[in-house]
This record gives C-alpha cells, structure tokens and sequence, in this order.
C-alpha cells in the first residue's frame, strides 16, 4: 500500500540524465495525462513556486549536502564512508554524527541512531509522526520531491532509466527527506494546506501558452501552405544518384542537407541517427561500455570497437593515462599538491593564456599531437557478436524504414552526427538524442560495415532488396559545430574525390548561414572552427533551438522549402508500407523522441530557472554528473540559458510545441493514433499537434 | 610628494605585475566570450578594469596610505564582482560575507598604519624597513598585519568567506584565487624586513598557516563539487604561502603564490569540462619493494628539487621543510607510477624523479632569483615544524590507510566521525546557499534596469 503511494508520488517527476548523456525529456512528462493548460497550472504552483515555506531550507541544505555525496562520482577523493550499502543504509551510519541536523539535541540524536533497517518503515513511522493523514500521503511526498525538483528528477533517473537501475534509490531518497523533514520541520504537514492554497489560487489560463499558441499557428499555416504547394512534386525518385547520404533526423542536418543538395547531383535521407540499431559499443581500448540507441530501446547486442593500431594505440593510452593518473596522485593527497602547483604552474600559466588568446592553435596542436601519436581515430568494429540473421534484420529494418530499398548509389554514406565544443558541461546535449546523446558515428561505421558484406547482401536478395555490386557504403560524421562531413575512408580513395569537395563546398555555405544567428560573432568561414575549439565559448552552436516541426514524407515533398533548421526531417513512402508499421514506427518511436527534445526546449525557454540549468557563468558541477549554482543549490536539470538565449533576456529559442506533418492517408494515420492511446493521449491533452496530408484528397487534416 | 615617494618599483613589485598582467590577460580573455550576453556584461568589466587597477597600484605602492587604499578598493571591486547580479540572494550573502571579513581587514590594516606613522613619522614602506621594530606599538602594528594578511588569505578561523564565494562567475574565482587570496602573502612580504626579527608574530603565522593547510587539505579531499574542491584547495595552498613566509623563506612564499595562482585559474577557467575527466588515481598497493624505491625516488627528487633551486641539502634550517616536501612529493610519485604494469618501472620512477626534480626545483628559482637576497632569510629549525611535519605523513598515511578500507566497504565508526565533521565544517555558510531552486535569478529585468 504504501510502496503504492511511494510510486504515485513518483509517477509526477521526470527523469534527468547525467552530464554524459544529457537526454532530453520533458520536464511536466508526468503531466502528460493532463492537457497542458492543467498541468501548466499544477507545474505553477510546484516546480515554478518562487517561495515555498521557509521551513523546506534547512531541509533542503541538507539534502543537497547529503545527495552530493551519495550520489558523486569520480569527484571526491575520500568518498562517502558505507556508500556501497545503498543510500539508505549509508545514511542510517552517519546521520546521527550530523550535528547540523540532530543540534546536539539529546533526543533527536537518540531517534536518528535507532532508526529502523528498512526504509518503508521509517517512511511509514515519519509519515505517522508528522501527522499526515491517509489520503494526503501521496500528495505530501510529491511535495517533498517537487520542493528540490531537480535532485528527485536524478533519482528518478537513477531508479528507472539507468543502466543498472535500482528502483530502491526512490523509498531510499524519500526516506531521506523524511527523516530530516521529522527532525528539521515537525509541522511540516502545512506544506499541504500551502500547496492547496496556492492550487486555489491559481489562474486556469497562462498567457505564455496564448502566446506560443499564436505563433505556433502562424508557423502551422505557413508550414501548411508551402508543403501543400510541394505535394506535387512528389514523385516516385528513381533517378541515379552520384550519392546517396542518410542524415539523422536532427533539425540541424535540414539546412545541411540543403547544401549539399545544391553541390551536385546528390540524395539526402532523413532518419533516426542511430541507423536501426539497437546496439551498445564497447571501446576495448579504455574499455568502456555505452549504449548507442534511444533510451526507449534496450541494445540487443554490443559491438567490440578496436584499434586497427593495436600497438600503438594501447601505448599511447598507457602513457597519457599514466600521466593523468600521476597528476591526480599527487594532487589528491597531503602535501604533494603544494609541489604540484610549483612545479606545473609555469605550463598550466603558458597554456591558459594560449587557450585564451589563441583558441584554435590550442585545440589543433593537441588534436595533432594525439592523432600523431596514437593513431586512435584509426578503428574497426567487430561484430561476430551480432549473428547473421540479426545482421540482416538491422539491416533490412533500417533500409526499409529509411526508404532506401530500390535504387542505389554507388556511394551511400551514412551520416551519425556529434558535435565538437570544449570546457562545455552541456556538450553531450548537443550529440544524437537517437544514439542515447552519444555521437551518431559509430552506428553509421557499424551499418556501412554490416552491408558491405557478401553475406548480408546475399541475405537481404531474398528479402526483395537488391544491392548492386558497385555499390559501397561508408560510416561518416557529421560535425554540428563545425559542419564538417568527414567520411571514413582512405583520403586516397579516388571514388569519393567528387563527394568530399561537394561536402567541403556545402560546409562552407552552411556554417557562414547558421553563424548569423550566433550573436556577436562574425560569420566568416573559420569562424566555426573557432568556437567550437574555444575554451571560453558559452554559445559554440545553436544545437536544436528553434526546433519546431516534425515532417514525415518523401524528401519530394520537402526539397524546395527552406525549412530553416526548425524542422525533424523522417523519410516516409505511404505506399511502401503496407501494414502501417513504418508509420507505427515514426509515431511512436522518432515522433516521441522529438516531442520529448521539443519540450525540453521549450521548458527551458518558458522559465529558465525552474525547467533550465540557469547561465553558465556561475555553474558548478557536482559528482561530475551535474550542475548546481554557485556554492550549492538543486540539481540544475534541463538545458541552460546559453543554449536557448541569446542573452540573459532575449530568447533564441521560440517556445512552440511540435508541430507533426505526415504525408499519408487520413486513415492509415487514424487508425494508429486509435490503436496508440499513448500518442491519442499526446494529441488530446495538446501536447503535440499533428496534421496529414491525405495524397489522394489532396487536403490536410489535424488530429 | 613625488611618484618616486609614493611608488617601489623594486624587484617584487615587477614579479608582482608581470604576474597581475599574465592574469589579466588570460581571464579578460577568456571573460570577452564567457560573459557574452550577461546582462552585466558591461559592467562586469568595468569592475574588472578597476579592481585590476587597483591591484596594480597595491603592488608597486610605497606609501602606506596608497596602499591601504589600494588594498581597501581593491576588495570593494573584488566584493561587487563576486555579487554580479544583487538579484540572486545567496550571491548578495556571498559578497555581504566577504566584505564583512576583508572589509575589517582593511580596516585593521589602515589602523596598523596609523600606529606605525604614530611610531615613525614616516608613510614610506621604504624608510621604514631599516628601522628598529621592537616597541610595543610596533607589535601591536605587526599583529594588525597578521591579522589583515590571514583574513584576505582566507587562513583559518577566518576561512568561511572563501568557501561561501562560489557564487561568483566562474572568471571571478579565476582572479580572486589567482590574485587576492595572494593578498595577505604580498603583504607578509612587503612587510617582510618589520618581520623578520619577530619570532612569535613568525610563530603564530606558522600555527595559522599549518592549520589552514592540513584542514585545507583533509577537506578538499571530502568535496563533491568542483568549485569547492578548489578553494578548499587554495585554503591549503595559501596556509603553505603562509608557512612560507614564517620560516622567512619570503621569496619561496612568492614563488609559491605566482605559480599556485596561474595554476589555480586555469582550473577554474576549465572547470565546465570536469565532467569528462575520469578519476585514474586508484588507492596505492604498497609493499616494501615498492617502499624502498619510493624512499629512494624521494631521495632523488629532494636532491633534483634542492639543486635545481639552489638550495643546501646538508643543514638543517626552514629549508629542510620545503626540501621534505619535495620528498614527499617525489615518495607519492614513485608509489603512483610503480603501480605501473612497465619493465623496469623502477628504474624509470628513479630517473623521471630526478628530471623533475630538478625542473621542479628551477621553477621555483626562476622567481627566487629575480627577487633581492633579504627576501631569503633563512631561519633555524624550530621543533615546531617537526610537529606539523610529522602530522601532516600521518594524515598521509592515514588517507591511503583509508582508501584501501573504503574499497573494502568496512570504515570504523571513529573515521565516520571525523569524515561527518569535515563535510559540516566545510559548508558554504547556509545563507549563501541556494536552497530553493527558484531564489537562483538569472534574468531579472530589474538587474537589466540597474
């Protein structure tokens, strides 16, 4: 019953990744049952209550204090004692030697040493003590989580989304919170009547909706009438191409796409850029191991990345591992520090002004320098862990979905999408949502490595895919900082002499384009280069802002609008799905993902404290997982403000909700929505808009 | 009064300068983009520009009212740039608490002056030096000093505003720990011949110093976030600074401070990329091999350190202290790389201890030699520093003693006592935290008005 309760009260909050792979969510995701005028409402008086009962602060210092110790990862050198028992357990230890929360009162000391072994009986015995009735329970502990939102939402990470969740660490937290709410706040049973109080007060209307509702309608129509326009372009494509690139979804790769379609005679493919494969990558040389597919996925198998250098490359790690390992010896410890800085201070002193002055010379020498020496970009991947017959699923599944099963190119190029910043604590929310916000490239290597296969292709024949002889595919990465297609391949192969000068040609183009946004910055053509090398740059790239619509449709329908960057872009042929399982797939899959960025974005948008991190001038990262502000503060989930403004009160990013066009029939789109009641949920409560583009009517219809 | 009267452009104050403009250069650099769409963009410049002004004038005046001055406006900038945005509560208790504790130390230094022009008649830091010091009022002038210089060097008791100042952009803790935390070491030194005779105002300096530097320490080791490992980090730094000056060891004290300080704004200007830092810095497995070796590199690296710096290995005087440290220093980095899986790791830890020993070593005399000879007084051993020396290898050992139970999961209750102890102890005061998520403010329009 009460492990019942525990879970409602949960159900509210929205999951926050780590640093490493910041994946975007929505933050009112637990609102989603609701429309978004209710839950905007709900999201007012608890995630943006600009004042909560005084009371919560000492509570709160002393959550935060404890939640960064527990939950640090590689920062402290002298980590939290008992840590390996559980968060619960660790603190049930050490706790009652807390003078900051027992206050040397005899008593309060007592109770914190003899607190019961098991967390739901101290949350069920803090519950009886503070006075909270049966029905008020779930509520009271929602408060508890929504009053220091952004360590709950960690926890909710931890115990749901991690890749060794422990559904324990949610009783664990709230047990927390209790028994420092029992000791630091005894009638903290007000904070119900407080919440009631500021429910019944609250407008039912939020102008800042109005307003995203105007602009959203105006973006709709406009969207509308020139795909409207296009329809007749659509065509069934089988022309050849010198070509062919698949681009991941992003809205960043719209523009680029454009460019590149205007350097030849090229094709360009949006879909998910983690290339259909549900996979995890193992790097075997600094062994590490992470999944690169959504995080809606589980990897089903894990590909080996090694090095074609063997020797070479293991030296090398050796060697900068033994010097970091050195340097951190002796600056983690007693005495040796003070050496430490007399010693190095001269090179870190050379090398900061170096890094400041000369941003680019900085990042090159040690781009160099490593790639000299260790010939680390230098890998293959090895996939006999992958058997055949799921090679050639992959394989099939992802053609299909892309479109991609009649005609080929004799160069198809798959591009997985990273970005390049430095000193950037956000930098993996600028990588590949759909590779779970790791970089896209290892995916479209595995892919190209998987169809370049004898075998596969034999296989895929009889699943009435034929591909020519003359045809190659090639894993390549797509540089959202800087533009930048490297595709990888010998620079001496001759073949891909045409292609690579036509992608150097279109990177020029778009990134003088997209560094006009950037404010303050001068569009030149090494400009990008610059700030995605410099140690200072607070805005290297707009990543997704702006984003604004989904677009599922033949390329066709979409290749002579300029989309701006706003758009998801998914390949879709409404007559090569029969059994409207692609379709499915769009919609649930890539369309939930996006809806899931296009919140995130326009959360951190609306209110920049309560659903962002805050600016990144006075950021401080915390068990290397996390930001806080300044001294110490809530875990600061959501994107920060130099990601969407252009300055402290000038949004970038204009706040709309996703806006889907599907070019398909009325009632293909129909019948999914009827038989997804997730999705059916998203287009009621006005999450998400959808409309279609019926080709036989000829006529657009919003769901 | 001539500029001649009022400015010392002697060999410290050029050290000084060099060292203020490498990291003016460097922050307002980095400062140009980092702060790019601050609201107080502007301003924080000009805040900038004039607290480095007044810096300037700090170290290179000898009149003791301009320096006083100097020092005072000096904090008053530091304090409005640590606020930046007076929107954001927790800021404005960070700067209020400051100002509190380096405002009073103005204040007591102003007062210090007075009595010593009381005593003297005379304004000039110059004139006065040669002078005797050993009347009352001089000592209670002295004590003043002491005071000034552990409150602006952040020493313990008197640590609690360093640790709350995190609030601060990120290029303001680059310069506060890269340039005025330094303060209270530039004064020692400034002041070092009124100094130099005075063996309990020296004593006291090292207690302060050595217990900053050994809490510094043991807490920086307990943080979780990045910022604060750092200024619990330059607490210890500084309390060394201090310890240096106490053993009249004055010019190693301003090697010390420019080297600390480049090396400490570097970290907080790259700070944002800690999170793909990994750890690699496993707990040691000793065994009497490794010990020996280890002795022995230490051995190496305190000879390449003494050589390189031009220092005598054989007497035993305040030397010996710095020259132990390079053996501890050279111990740990023996045991880290003999953990090594390489042929002949022993070999190699020996050779790499003398190589960087020596570098080591000339690093530190690159700044010593540029400074005059008084600045250099060496002072016998006193059993004090055999005291703190012999502390501080036990709480070494003890730290990897540790690190060994901790992977084991199975710490005594004695030791989960203290860890309790130094993670309260080492709080931002609670007022300079942000304990509702909403109290944080980023874009006010009122901030944009003022």
């Amino acid at each position: 019953m009460l492990k019942k309760i525990i879970d409602a009260s949960w159900d509210k909050m929205a999951p926050f990744w780590p640093l490493q792979n910041l994946i975007a969510v929505n933050p009112l995701n637990g609102f989603e049952n609701l429309p978004i005028e209710e839950a905007l409402k709900k999201a007012r008086v608890t995630f943006e209550q600009e004042s909560w009962p005084t009371e919560i602060d000492k509570i709160n210092l002393a959550t935060i204090k404890w939640c960064q110790t527990y939950f640090d990862i590689d920062q402290a050198t002298l980590k939290l004692p008992g840590r390996q028992d559980g968060f619960y357990s660790s603190l049930r230890t050490l706790l009652p030697h807390d003078q900051l929360i027992h206050q040397g009162q005899k008593e309060r000391q007592e109770w914190l040493k003899n607190l019961p072994e098991t967390p739901l009986e101290i949350i069920d015995m803090c519950l009886q003590r503070l006075e909270v009735a049966e029905k008020d329970r779930e509520t009271f502990l929602f408060l508890l989580l929504v009053t220091l939102p952004g360590w709950a939402a960690h926890v909710k990470y931890l115990s749901e989304w991690a890749p060794t969740a422990e559904e324990d660490q949610k009783i664990d937290y709230l047990a927390l919170r209790l028994v420092l709410t029992v000791c630091l706040w005894p009638k903290a049973k007000n904070l119900l009547s407080f919440y009631h109080e500021k429910l019944k007060n609250a407008e039912d209307h939020d102008p800042r909706l109005e307003i995203a509702a105007k602009h959203e309608q105006e973006f709709q129509e406009t969207v509308q009438v020139q795909l409207g326009e296009q329809a007749k372009n659509i065509n069934d494509d089988h022309s050849k191409y010198d070509a062919q690139l698949v681009f991941c979804i992003d809205v960043r790769s719209e523009p680029m796409r454009r460019a590149i379609e205007k350097q030849g005679n090229y094709q360009t493919i949006g879909f998910a850029g983690f290339f259909g494969l549900p996979i995890a990558v193992r790097d075997t040389l600094i062994k590490s191991e992470h999944a690169t597919c959504p995080v809606l996925l589980k990897p089903v198998s894990t590909v080996e990345k090694k090095p074609v250098h063997v020797k070479a490359a293991r030296q090398f790690y050796r060697t900068i591992h033994a010097v970091k390992r050195l340097y951190q010896a002796l600056k983690y410890s007693f005495l040796t520090p003070l050496a430490l800085v007399e010693a190095t201070g001269s090179l870190f002193g050379t090398w900061g002004i170096v890094r400041s002055l000369f941003p680019r010379f900085a990042s090159a020498s040690k781009q160099n320098a490593s790639t000299e020496l260790g010939k680390i970009n230098v890998t293959h991947f090895d996939l006999s862990s992958i058997p055949l017959e799921t090679q050639v699923d992959f394989a099939a599944g992802a053609l299909k979905m892309m479109g991609l099963t009649k005609t080929f190119s004799k160069i198809v190029a798959f591009c997985g999408h990273g970005s390049t910043t430095r000193n950037n604590a956000f930098a993996s929310s600028l990588d590949c949502g759909a590779c779970g916000g790791n970089e896209g490239l290892d995916n479209a290597r595995v892919l190209a490595q998987i169809l370049n296969q004898q075998s596969v292709r034999k296989a895929l024949v009889e699943k009435r895919i034929t591909i020519p002889e003359s045809t190659r595919f090639y894993g390549a990465r797509h540089d959202t900082t800087t533009d930048d297609i490297a595709i990888i391949a010998p620079e001496s192969d001759e073949k891909l002499a045409g292609l690579r000068k036509s992608l150097a040609n279109a990177q020029k183009e778009n990134s003088v384009n997209r560094l006009h946004h950037i404010p303050l910055v001068k569009p030149t053509k090494s400009m990008a280069q610059v700030l995605s090398s410099d140690w200072a740059q607070v805005r290297p790239e707009w990543g997704l802002a702006r984003n604004a619509c989904l677009i599922v449709g033949p390329r066709t329908w979409t290749k002579n609008i300029n989309l701006e960057g706003r758009s998801f872009l998914h390949e879709y042929d409404w007559q090569a799905d029969e059994d409207d399982s692609i379709l499915t797939t769009i919609m649930t899959a890539p369309m939930v993902v996006a809806h899931w960025i296009n919140m995130q974005y326009f959360f951190s948008t609306l209110n920049p404290v309560a659903y962002g991190a805050g600016s990144k001038v006075t950021q401080n990262i915390t068990g290397k997982k996390g930001v806080m502000q300044g001294n110490a503060s809530d875990l600061m989930h959501g994107l920060a403000l130099q990601s969407v403004y252009k300055d402290d009160l000038t949004p970038y990013h204009q706040a709309l909700r996703l806006q889907v066009f599907i070019h398909g029939p009325k009632k293909r789109i129909e019948s999914i929505i009827t038989a997804q009641p997730k999705i059916a949920e998203l287009i009621k409560n006005q999450w998400i808009f959808v409309h279609g583009y019926d080709p036989e009517a000829k006529q657009w219809h919003s769901y | 009064m001539t500029l001649e009267n009022l400015f010392n452009f002697d060999a410290l104050s050029q050290v000084m300068v060099i060292l203020i403009s490498i990291v003016a250069l460097t922050v307002g650099s980095f400062s140009w983009r980092y702060m790019r769409g601050d609201q107080l963009f502007t301003t924080f410049f000009k805040r900038l520009a004039i607290m480095f002004a007044y810096l300037l004038v700090l170290v290179t005046a000898d009149n003791m009212i301009l320096f006083a001055c100097a020092w005072l406006g000096a904090n008053y900038f530091l304090k409005q740039l640590m606020i930046h945005k007076s929107s954001w509560t927790a800021a404005r208790n960070s700067g209020q608490l400051a100002w509190k504790y380096l405002g009073t130390g103005s204040v007591i230094l102003g007062l210090s002056f007075g009595l010593i022009y009381y005593e003297s008649g005379l304004l000039s830091i110059r004139a006065i030096a040669p002078l005797a010091h050993d009347t009352l009022l001089y000592e209670i002038a002295l004590g003043g000093i002491v005071f000034a210089a552990l409150v602006q060097s952040a020493q313990w008791p008197f640590h609690k505003w360093l640790l709350s100042s995190l609030n601060s952009p990120t290029p303001v803790s680059a310069v506060m720990h890269a340039g005025l935390v330094n303060g209270g070491g530039f004064l020692l030194v400034r002041f070092s011949d009124l100094f130099v005779n005075n063996d309990h105002w020296l004593m006291a300096l090292f207690i302060f110093g050595a217990i900053s530097s050994l809490l510094g320490t043991f807490w920086k080791l307990l943080q979780n976030d990045v910022k604060r490992m750092l200024a619990c980090s330059t607490l210890s730094q500084m309390g060394f600074m201090v310890i240096q000056c106490s053993l009249g060891l004055f010019a190693a004290a301003v090697a010390h401070l420019c080297w600390h300080g480049l090396f400490k704004a570097y970290l907080f200007l790259s700070s944002s990329g800690v999170a793909s830092e990994k750890r690699f810095d496993k707990p040691l497995k000793l065994n009497t091999f490794r010990v020996l070796v280890a002795l022995c590199a230490g051995s190496i690296f305190a000879c390449g350190f003494a050589y390189g710096s031009g220092r005598i290995i054989t007497t035993l005087n305040t030397n010996s202290i710095l020259i132990f440290i390079a053996f501890m220093a050279g111990v740990q980095m023996a045991f880290t790389l003999l953990q090594e899986p390489v042929r002949y790791v022993a070999a190699k830890a020996l050779a790499l201890a003398g190589l960087l020993g020596v570098f080591y070593g000339y690093n530190v005399w690159f700044i010593e030699s540029n400074l005059p000879e008084p600045l250099m007084l060496v002072r016998p051993f006193h059993w004090v520093f055999g005291v703190y020396l012999a502390f501080i290898v036990l709480a070494w050992g003890l730290m990897i003693i540790v690190r060994q139970w901790d992977e084991t999961g199975k710490l005594p209750t004695w030791y989960q006592k203290i860890y309790v102890k130094g993670l309260n102890a080492s709080q931002p005061a609670p007022q300079t935290v942000t304990t509702q998520r909403l109290f944080y403010r980023v874009n006010d329009e009122k901030t944009a008005k003022k």
